[in-house]
């Protein structure tokens, strides 16, 4: 027998998965938000035919960005405390896999879960400006744009919506969240009130898509950035390095619970 | 495989005692651990099952010595065990559960691990169930899942607690019997506080209270142990009273008869009985409480 890291971590990473993709609630709460973002502006249908496919396909994944990743991040709190609730880390702690790789597995495979139906959504898009343009182009970008404007944001929501209730009573995390998403994501400089929605830890991925797609947003030209290429890529960098750092945290928070019971 | 626990100590929140000098040989085979509730059962199988650190003592299973972190590794990788409240993931089906702990216990290669969950879930006469969700299973199936997980990489320890509480007769004596025939080639131990569970299943067997180990011994020492204090009392009057303990009460046609453990001087028309394990539990418990450790050394 073999109790390595890798085994255990692509087996938590493929039952969480599945685990989570059962969840009803994971489908239904997604796709009652998605009519915030089909009834909003900038959808594939609200653009002019000569407005360029990477802007389009930019815009849309922005839009995507917007208000779904409130739901992602809410549906992923429970998590580690469902573990607690179903008395089962009695269990799982008697294993000889390690923690970690049970920790990084929950949060791969429930978060990939959970993207799902964003993702059902967001390709749905991608699948109207391919029927509408008749331009091939649209499916590799319209996959590049969510590798690199959605993913990054949605690996940084789930880091902090699985391992922070391990010290948040569940539903005060996501009031608390909820709270963030708006004050650091959709608030405008405008208004005067000092929000991170115009720095590289934006998970809205408005860097990434004036960076690499051309597309700038309201909120972020407000902010006076330019949008670089690197910046892009900067905050990409940061969002993931955010994401890693959290659960190397919780990690050693976990295992430093464990010890002093 | 044989576990030595020497002088045992584990302090929760730096004043509560729960185990308190612990010292106790565990041989191969069926061993039970016996004791009311709050005794340091489970306190004690957690920390054989390397869940919790003792706060002092030492403890060798074999050649492993449990109590350091590269110990409880190595005692997690032979154990299986079933904890007194099992969890289980309701939405996975039996086969996904077993399938998934599988790979948290070292099972990789995808073949031989279906092989196995497939052989526990006929060992456990789950097989016709195994592709129904655990959320629809009852006490007893999700009991049974627990030990199939249990066995999963043919533990040499298995450490099973409470394994029988909120079963039906029928799936206790059904579990009973799995457990006997599971100890013949490995260490089993069996915590509960139901005696008959011990007296069916255990030639040897420990017996805590409040922390401390109060008797370490077979069954048939301490059966021995109530010899000359058991009494049935047949009477039509109020229930005996006195320096005893009433184990049953059956209720005849125009009498009661009340099975009793305590001195012969309480009462007169007694008559002797042959104790059980029961029996013998119940008057170290009683000795226990009066303290009277004199009249009851530890066998």
């Amino acid at each position: 027998m073999n109790h390595g890291i890798w085994p255990a971590l692509c087996g938590a990473t493929r039952y969480e998965f599945r685990m989570q993709l059962r969840r009803k609630s994971v489908w239904i709460a997604t796709f009652v938000a998605s009519l915030t973002v089909i009834a909003g502006l900038g959808n594939p249908w609200n653009f002019p035919h000569d407005t360029a496919l990477p802007v389009v396909v930019a815009q849309w994944a922005v839009v995507c960005n917007a208000f779904l990743p409130i739901v992602f991040g809410v549906l992923l709190a429970d998590r580690l405390p469902r573990d607690r609730r179903l008395h089962l880390p009695e269990l799982l702690d008697a294993l000889p896999a390690p923690s970690g790789s049970r920790l990084t597995g929950k949060y791969f495979g429930s978060a990939v879960a959970t993207a799902t139906p964003i993702f059902i959504i967001y390709f749905s898009g991608i699948i109207y400006m391919l029927a509408d343009r008749h331009d091939p182009l649209a499916i590799p970008l319209g996959l590049s744009a969510f590798l690199a404007i959605n993913l990054p944001g949605l690996l940084f929501v789930a880091a902090f919506s699985i391992v922070m209730p391990a010290i948040l009573w569940v539903p005060l995390y996501q009031f608390l969240f909820v709270g963030y998403w708006f004050w650091g994501n959709l608030l405008s400089p405008s208004y005067g009130i000092p929000t991170i929605s115009t720095t590289w830890l934006t998970p809205r991925g408005s860097f990434a898509a004036a960076g690499f797609f051309s597309h700038a947003d309201e909120i972020m030209t407000m902010g006076g950035s330019t949008g670089s290429t690197w910046e892009g890529a900067a905050s990409i960098a940061l969002l993931l390095c955010s994401a890693a750092l959290a659960l190397f945290i919780a990690q050693r928070y976990l295992n430093w619970q464990r010890a002093r019971q | 495989m044989q576990i030595e626990i020497q002088n045992l100590t584990k302090i929760y929140n730096r004043n509560v005692r729960a185990l308190d000098g612990i010292d106790l040989t565990i041989p191969n085979g069926m061993f039970g651990l016996l004791g009311p509730n709050g005794a340091g059962k489970t306190t004690l199988m957690r920390i054989l099952a390397g869940i919790l650190r003792p706060t002092s003592g030492e403890i060798r299973a074999g050649q492993i010595d449990a109590t350091t972190d590269t110990g409880r590794q190595a005692i997690k990788a032979i154990l299986g065990y079933l904890p007194q409240e099992l969890g289980l993931y309701p939405d996975l089906t039996a086969r996904e559960f077993l399938d998934y702990i599988g790979i948290l216990k070292g099972l990789n290669d995808r073949r031989a691990r279906a092989q196995r969950v497939n052989e526990l879930l006929e060992l456990v006469a789950l097989d016709d169930v195994a592709k129904r969700k655990l959320k629809t299973f009852s006490g007893g199936m999700k009991r049974r899942v627990g030990i199939a997980q249990a066995l999963l990489n043919d533990p040499r320890l298995l450490i099973v607690d409470e394994p029988t509480a909120g079963l039906d007769p029928e799936e206790r004596i059904r579990f009973r019997n799995l457990l006997s025939d599971l100890g013949g080639d490995r260490t089993v131990i069996l915590s509960t506080h139901i005696v008959e569970d011990i007296a069916q299943t255990c030639r040897n067997l420990a017996i805590l209270g409040k922390g401390k180990l109060l008797f370490e011994g077979t069954t048939a020492d301490l059966i021995d142990a109530a010899r000359g204090k058991v009494w049935t009392i047949t009477t039509d009057g109020p229930k005996p009273d006195g320096d005893l303990i009433v184990v049953s009460t059956l209720h005849l046609a125009n009498e009661t008869q009340y099975r009793v453990v305590g001195d012969a001087t309480f009462t007169s028309g007694a008559q002797p009985a042959d104790p059980s394990l029961e029996d013998g539990y119940i008057w170290l418990m009683r000795a226990a409480r009066s303290e009277v450790t004199t009249t009851f050394p530890r066998l």
